[in-house]
């Protein structure tokens, strides 16, 4: 009040100057004028709004009602003013009495007397306004930054407008690259001719969808490479236009977890194995393909049912008994049992149980793995069952041989022994044919105990365990013909055995062999002079094959398979005697070592019989 | 030539007489003249030796020079008639060639095992059979020396 009337006080009322000082007292807006000292020299009432009396306003430089911060820039303006242009706007902050703060704006145009007519308008609410607005809008700025998913906005031309911070790391393009350009430049390029026409076809019709609707999409880095993304599209309208909000998500991680998944989930089908859940309470939760197959009961027959309808009645108690290890942390691993099939056969299962727990370690449920084993355990009782049965023959054909050679022999000893004390006692009671039969007789007899015995070595071949170790094969050949010239002397049988011949085998059964061959070779070259054997080796195939050559009667090679044969003989007796068991004998011993026996002659040419020992050799 | 042993007696344990009669022809083509004594069984055997049985009445310090045992014997087969022996203070020193028709390893090994003094096969070769008890006979009845009566040391 005291102001308005100081301001009456200075304009007389009735005049046009009056007029003019009851619109300077009416007008809502701040009305003053300063001198150049920088003081108010008058001020309307509208300055009332500030709370300070006229005086106070008055007394000071107005600069000290401006808040600080904006004291240069309204020096700056003043200056301007000075220089003549007019100040439209100039906005600043006066304080109030409260110590509160007003926004002025303030209209003022220059005058060349220095003094400064001013108006004010008090714009503080609409800078609350704006200043709230602007908050409002670095605060969804702050959201679009910290938004986990990326975000891109395109306006109709397909153009980028803007990019969020998640969406620059996505794609490893800065934003500043990103706006202005279009959209295809952030897809591989065999999407970017056909996503023209997804853009338009959305724009015809926008509303807010996932874009993939069943295609798998890609983003494209800055460096060229690929990720699949899932998109989805916002439309929104803009003062500018339609524009789409893009909200990309990378799926990498996704897809990756789908793959092992359904990996997973495909070797959990495919498995041989028979793969079942359950809880913990006995309720099958999953029951894959191989358990079907097992079992013979369905995924559809078993899930949500019990599990025990596999357990025959002596397995009841099993499941419980398991279901309390595991809770007890306890693993169960690869037990056999038997399980019931949904025909009621028993089958031989071999399982293992782990445990399905939960985050916190609580035991949710079970896993097992089955697999049936009854061919593998029937395999197993037949093999047993095979060797037992070959073992009762092995002794039953051991104590066979035994009684051969005792009780076989004996009369052969009687027929032998007595045709010769008739022979002896008699000789003057029988004529010349008498005492030739009595010498066939005594012959037969004799044959009949060489083969008595070349069966008894046959089979002992047979029958004894082979007990493989490096053997001197010279010293062996050396020992036979040893042998062979203390029971023929003076054959003059010109031998050479190769020295240092070493084979892996068993030596007894090697002694059999040479004596067999070296045998043969004696028998075969009696009927000639210059008779000459020959004990050595040669390669064949890799494998070093010992021979024995001699250059005696020979043979037919028509018949060369028919040598190995037991009984089989390819002279006569009168020619040559035999049993036809040597050659089969060492073809047993030479397949019991692996090895591989054969022969070749010519007849009246000599024979060279040959033989490897198996496969061993080839390490040495 | 065998004169000084003549009056010990040979304990010949053959079942098969057949080939009893073919030894004691051998032995008699070898000039051995010594008294064989037969026994049928191996329990026949070990009552001739112990004096007991059927031959109780029998001086037991009498004992053959040397024992031709076969194998296949009834009752008491020729190892466990070694194995009587050898257990016995009386007997364990008495010379023994196992004379029989196999020559299984198996035999061979338990023989000397069980302290058969020879293991000798019968050939069939009648020849070769009196070849093998001759020189049986000059061994053990002219050429060996046996340990004295009771085995002191």
């Amino acid at each position: 009040m005291s102001d308005s009337t100081t301001l009456h006080a200075g304009a007389p009322p009735g005049s046009s100057h009056g007029e003019l000082e009851r619109f300077f007292a009416m007008s809502l807006d701040m009305m003053c004028i300063a001198g150049a000292d920088g003081c108010f020299k008058r001020v309307n009432p509208a300055f009332d709004a500030l709370g300070y009396s006229t005086d106070e306003l008055l007394s000071r430089p107005f600069l000290d009602f401006v808040h600080p911060d904006d004291v240069p820039a309204t020096l700056a303006e003043v200056e301007k003013l000075a220089k003549g242009a007019p100040t439209i706007h100039f906005e600043n902050r006066y304080r109030c009495k409260d110590g509160s703060y007003r926004w002025l704006s303030w209209t003022s145009a220059p005058d060349p007397s220095g003094k400064l007519y001013a108006i004010a308008r008090d714009v503080t609410d609409i800078h609350g306004e704006q200043e709230a607005r602007k908050a409002a809008d670095e605060r969804l700025r702050l959201v679009v930054e910290a938004l986990p998913n990326g975000l891109i906005t395109v306006n109709a031309a397909r153009t980028i407008v803007l990019v969020n911070r998640k969406a620059e790391e996505l794609f490893g393009y800065s934003r500043d690259e990103l706006v202005g350009e279009p959209i295809e430049k952030l897809l591989p390029e065999r999407f970017r001719t056909q996503h023209h026409d997804h853009v338009r076809n959305f724009l015809a019709k926008p509303q807010t969808r996932g874009m993939s609707a069943g295609r798998d999409l890609f983003g494209r880095r800055k460096d060229g490479t690929e990720f699949p993304v899932e998109i989805g599209l916002n439309p929104i309208a803009t003062p500018e236009g339609q524009s789409t909000v893009a909200s990309i998500v990378d799926i990498s991680e996704r897809k990756r977890g789908e793959e092992a998944r359904t990996r997973l989930a495909a070797i959990v089908t495919d498995s041989d194995d028979a793969i079942i859940g359950r809880t913990i309470d006995g309720i099958v939760t999953s029951w894959n393909r191989s358990a079907e197959r097992i079992f013979g009961y369905l995924a559809e027959e078993m899930v949500g049912h019990r599990i025990t309808v596999l357990f025959p009645p002596s397995r009841r108690d099993e499941e419980a008994q398991n279901t309390e290890r595991l809770m007890k942390g306890e693993r169960i691993e690869h037990f056999e049992t038997v399980r019931k099939r949904k025909d009621g056969q028993e089958i031989d299962v071999a399982v293992t149980i782990s445990s399905v727990r939960d985050s916190s370690g609580k035991l949710i449920g079970v896993s097992k793995t089955a697999r049936d084993i009854s061919e593998l355990k029937r395999s197993q009782r037949e093999l047993v069952g095979a060797k037992e049965t070959a073992e009762a023959a092995n002794r039953e054909l051991e104590s066979f041989s035994y009684s051969v050679a005792h009780d076989l022999r004996a009369p052969l000893r009687s027929i032998d022994g007595f045709s010769q004390a008739l022979l002896e006692d008699c000789a003057d009671k029988l004529d010349e044919d008498g005492r030739k039969y009595l010498r066939f007789v005594r012959e037969s007899a004799q044959l009949m105990a060489q083969l008595i015995d070349d069966m008894l070595t046959l089979s002992r071949v047979t029958r004894s365990e082979l007990a493989r170790e490096k053997v001197d094969l010279s010293a062996l050949a050396r020992t036979t013909h040893a042998r062979l010239e203390r029971s023929e002397p003076g054959r003059g049988v010109e031998v050479a055995i190769e020295g240092g011949l070493e084979g892996d085998g068993d030596p007894r059964l090697l002694a059999v062999v040479f004596d067999n061959l070296l045998g043969n070779a004696w028998k075969f070259t009696s009927k000639r002079t210059g008779a000459r054997v020959e004990v050595g080796t040669t390669t064949q195939n890799g494998l070093p094959a010992y021979f024995v050559r001699d250059n005696g009667a020979g043979f037919d090679m028509t018949y060369a398979t028919k040598l190995f044969g037991v009984f089989q003989r390819l002279h006569a007796a009168h020619e040559f005697e035999g049993t036809g068991v040597g050659l089969a004998t060492v073809q047993r011993i030479v397949h019991r070592h692996g090895g591989r026996v054969w022969a070749e002659g010519k007849v009246g040419d000599g024979a060279t019989f040959y033989f490897t020992l198996g496969e061993k050799e080839r390490e040495e | 030539m065998n004169t000084a042993h003549n009056d010990r007696v040979i304990l010949l344990v053959e079942d098969n007489p057949k080939d009893e009669e073919l030894t004691l022809r051998a032995l008699k083509k070898s000039n051995i003249l010594n008294p064989v004594v037969v026994a049928r069984d191996g329990v026949d055997a070990l009552d001739y030796l112990f004096a007991r049985g059927a031959h109780a009445g029998r001086p037991p310090s009498a004992l053959p020079q040397v024992i031709l045992l076969d194998l296949k014997l009834p009752k008491l087969d020729g190892l466990d008639v070694l194995r009587t022996l050898r257990l016995d203070e009386r007997t364990k020193l008495l010379p023994v060639v196992i004379l029989t028709s196999s020559v299984e390893e198996q035999d061979l090994v338990r023989g000397y095992s069980l302290g058969a003094n020879s293991y000798v096969r019968k050939p069939v070769d009648f020849v070769q059979f009196s070849e093998a008890v001759r020189q049986l006979g000059l061994y053990w009845l002219v050429m060996n020396e046996v340990a004295p009566p009771g085995g002191r040391p």
